[in-house]
């Protein structure tokens, strides 16, 4: 498409919408005038306009409105809530693991190798945890395209 | 929760990023209805458009710190909202065809106050509107999101262009190109 085309497909949307010039509109309708596709495109179009403009959101129910909020508003609390589990979640678990470690290596009757492949495991364990969201945790935060839409 | 008249939307957000939710509760009074209509331009569907909108409140109130109080709020919000409508789209697959299918989204205003005595012309309007949602819902994403802006919110093109950051002859050429799909695609379809 060449500029001029362009230039005449530009008008073609301003004169639809009505957001053309005096001076842009004469020089629209001369070039209508003079070119049979143009003015073919130009009906289609129009009809396109026609129809859309007629058309409109369908309105929900009023009453949605009244609840709009405070939906909103219950959603702040179940964020907070939320967080407020996840933290004693972590910190539960956690103590009730430190507990029984020590209950564990406390215990005379659990053979002495026995003990020590149960801390193993559980190191194990807390150590891939820690390096997996550490992991997470620096691929997030230098990801550029973290904002982006994909 | 009324909304107070004389606020300014400055004092409105200086408030919410103080912390104070009941301010924030005016903001979304205000823009509430905006809100979910885009989102209904975008997604088609008046349940997700109603809990996208809402996601997008809660996700802007988190992110306070960062509305600049001298620049429209809607404008900043808008971007939460569109960035969280494409990414629900991308997750839904075939969301096309979904789109397709969805309940009605539009209505025919003219069209309804015009025939309601005439039940053929009203069963032909039906059918039209069914096939420009169908054909809105075949366009790519900045196309539809184009179209809708103008046709269903009446935006000017500079306010298009102010809400998306791009120059209005941008617009105007998406919006030529919308158009032109939907032409063909009503013309196919009918």
């Amino acid at each position: 498409m060449n500029s001029q085309e362009e230039q005449v497909r530009l008008w073609m949307m301003a004169a639809l919408d009505d957001e053309i010039s005096v001076e842009d509109r004469r020089s629209f309708e001369a070039a209508l005038a003079a070119d049979a596709d143009l003015k073919h495109e130009w009906t289609r179009l129009c009809q396109v306009k026609e129809v859309t403009k007629s058309m409109r959101y369908r309105r929900p129910p009023e009453e949605i409105w009244d609840r709009y909020w405070l939906s909103i508003y219950n959603r702040f609390e179940r964020g907070i809530a939320w967080i407020l589990v996840s933290i004693g979640a972590v910190v539960t678990t956690g103590y009730g693991l430190w507990y029984t470690m020590g209950e564990i290596w406390r215990d005379s009757e659990i053979a002495l190798p026995l003990r020590l492949a149960i801390f193993a495991l559980v190191l194990g364990g807390a150590v891939l945890l820690i390096s997996v969201c550490r992991e997470k945790f620096r691929l997030w935060r230098k990801d550029p395209y973290r904002e982006v839409t994909r | 929760m009324s909304e107070q008249p004389g606020v300014t939307e400055r004092d409105l957000i200086l408030r919410t990023q103080r912390g104070e939710t009941a301010a924030f509760g005016d903001l979304v009074n205000r823009y509430m209805r905006r809100a979910y209509f885009a989102a209904l331009g975008f997604v088609g569907s008046s349940e997700d458009a109603y809990d996208l909108s809402q996601d997008a409140f809660v996700r802007a109130f988190n992110a306070r710190d960062r509305i600049n109080p001298d620049m429209p709020f809607y404008t900043w919000f808008y971007q939460i909202l569109r960035r969280l409508c494409y990414n629900f789209n991308r997750d839904r697959k075939l969301h096309r065809e979904k789109l397709k299918q969805a309940k009605p989204w539009l209505e025919d205003h003219a069209g309804w106050l015009a025939d309601q005595r005439n039940p053929h012309q009203q069963v032909q309007r039906v059918d039209l509107q069914k096939r420009v949602q169908e054909g809105i819902a075949s366009l790519g994403e900045k196309d539809r999101e184009i179209l809708v802006l103008k046709e269903f919110e009446d935006l000017k093109y500079r306010e298009i262009a102010e809400l998306l950051d791009i120059p209005i002859g941008t617009v105007m050429s998406r919006l030529y190109s919308a158009r032109r799909h939907l032409a063909t695609a009503l013309e196919e379809e009918g």
